[in-house]
């Protein structure tokens, strides 16, 4: 099987500081990918060369088998469900739940073209899927963080995307909703068939449907394996270093990886 | 009252209140919500550069403004692009550099400076049938523009990666926004002068989001305003014989004091 994405020794510079280091890995169809790491450790910036929003200053990131280092196209766009890290919205600002959500349509409805029933339908059923649709009306301002990071993820399946990009997707947000995102991912995974890569800092709440943690520290990779029983333990010794014999063992888990999808 | 409608001059001035002050507004709405309120101040005073430096050639205030301030567009969309993430230090340096040039220009232009200074205060009442025509094809350009593309804008308007993220051209309309700004702006500088004019961009928008939830209402209230601002501006300065520039921007002034003070918004904040 061939990877859906594919970066191959991507380096990341802003200015004279280097976000990202050669880095390299596949992703296939049905991955469950958690990006593991400290801040400022490059994990961010691989979602955004994912969708498009970076420039990179050397290697080639490569989407549905298009290389998107001269800029991403619509076609792939729309293909990606992309779910920044939370910001802060004006609590007076004039957009409702449902006019959020409903930008994952636009991409692919066309320009200057309307909402098709069926469209319109896909947003009730994105609203359903995240639990949110009580809140359709409400003004996207008036909501918690958590219920934000739903209507983000609404909007994002809207698409009805192939992969789904999570930065942070649950930082801020209290246990019982930390806990509700884990299991709408799960079933996303699961039921949907999306492919996830999800940022995280949260080591020891990584969803069980996990199948590769990829663990970064300054902007290189220090792990990229399966996560079924990675303990936290073990992704502190990584992220501290204490572990660099892992590397070794990467490299060979990665060909095991790549004969496993054929 | 009816003997004064009847005059054409005053029926100019009427329908650049309606076509100028709605214009701008609905651009105000954009300014706002992208929080870029310092471009629309830069573009003003290049459109005055502009104007001032076609009196010095001999030729129509209007095609400088016009030509000076869409090419400005090119430096002031990319500058404001990237102060977003920093500040508007780099806008307000550039709206203070073009209205210094614009006041030394002037001061270059030989004989009575009365048409200059009509351009600084505004003159509303001297609006030619041209500068109608433009204005009123300006206003129907925004709004069939708006009407078709409200879906793409008003996703760009809530957050441009997020736009850009389900596949919409947001830089197009980023550019296309900036672009029709600066032509309703130096089309509007005979309103209210290049020194008040980015009021009416601002003051109507920021009036109309204090009151409704609603991107459309928003519009529509904006527009209203600032129609309503200029009309209020022109009546005043007929009866009382006081400059209408200045009155149009303390009546836009007075109407956001009011949405201010009357917002549901506010007193929701104050509640929680």
């Amino acid at each position: 099987m061939a990877p859906i994405i594919s970066i191959k020794d991507l380096t990341v510079c802003y200015g004279s500081n280097q976000a990202l280091t050669d880095f390299s890995t596949d992703l296939y169809r049905g991955d469950f990918v958690a990006l593991l790491g400290t801040n400022g450790s490059g994990k961010t910036t691989i979602l955004r060369s994912i969708a498009g929003f970076v420039k990179p200053t050397a290697g080639s990131v490569r989407v549905f088998g298009i290389e998107t280092t001269a800029g991403i196209g619509k076609g792939i766009r729309k293909n990606i469900g992309y779910v920044p890290q939370a910001h802060s919205i004006d609590p007076r600002a004039p957009f409702s739940v449902a006019d959020v959500v409903a930008i994952g349509r636009f991409g692919t409805v066309g320009m200057g073209r309307r909402l098709s029933p069926k469209d319109k339908e896909l947003i009730q059923r994105s609203l359903r899927d995240t639990g949110i649709a009580h809140l359709a009306d409400r003004p996207i301002g008036h909501l918690s963080g958590g219920e934000r990071q739903k209507v983000q993820i609404a909007r994002a399946l809207c698409q009805t995307p192939q992969v789904l990009l999570l930065d942070e997707p649950t930082a801020h947000i209290d246990v019982k909703t930390q806990d509700e995102l884990m299991d709408l991912f799960k079933n996303l995974h699961d039921e949907h068939g999306i492919t996830i890569v999800l940022v995280m800092h949260d080591i020891h709440n990584l969803p069980p449907q996990c199948n590769r943690s990829i663990i970064l520290s300054a902007g290189r990779t220090v792990y990229d394996d399966d996560a079924r029983g990675v303990s936290p333990r073990a992704i502190l010794s990584h992220l501290n270093g204490a572990r660099p014999a892992q590397r070794m063992q990467k490299s060979a888990t990665g060909a095991e990886r790549r004969r496993r999808h054929g | 009252m009816g003997e004064l409608l009847g005059l054409t001059f005053m029926q100019h001035a009427l329908l650049a209140c309606l076509f100028g002050g709605g214009g701008l507004s609905i651009i105000g709405v954009y300014v706002v919500l992208m929080d870029i309120p310092f471009l629309g101040i830069s573009m003003a005073h290049t459109a005055f550069l502009g104007a001032m430096a076609s009196l010095l050639l001999g030729i129509d205030p209007l095609i400088g403004a016009l030509v000076v301030c869409a090419l400005s567009a090119l430096v002031i969309g990319p500058t404001a692009e990237k102060a977003r993430a920093s500040s508007n230090v780099i806008l307000a340096i550039l709206f203070s550099a073009t209205m210094g040039g614009g006041f030394l220009l002037m001061s270059f232009i030989p004989g009575p400076k009365s048409e200059a200074l009509n351009l600084i205060w505004g003159s509303i009442l001297t609006i030619s049938r041209g500068e109608i025509w433009l204005l009123a094809l300006l206003f129907v350009l925004v709004l069939l523009l708006l009407t078709i593309f409200f879906k793409e804008l008003s996703a760009v308007l809530f957050d441009r990666e997020i736009a850009a993220s389900s596949g919409i051209s947001d830089r197009m309309f980023y550019y296309g926004i900036i672009f029709f700004a600066a032509l309703i702006i130096s089309a509007s500088l005979n309103i209210v002068g290049g020194l008040l004019i980015f009021t009416l961009l601002v003051n109507p928008a920021s009036a109309a989001y204090q009151l409704t939830y609603k991107l459309k209402a928003m519009f529509f209230f904006s527009a209203f305003f600032g129609i309503v601002s200029c009309l209020l501006g022109l009546f005043f300065s007929y009866f009382f014989n006081v400059p209408t520039g200045a009155v149009i921007v303390l009546a836009s002034s007075l109407i956001f004091a009011l949405a201010f003070v009357l917002s549901p918004k506010r007193r929701l904040a104050r509640a929680t």
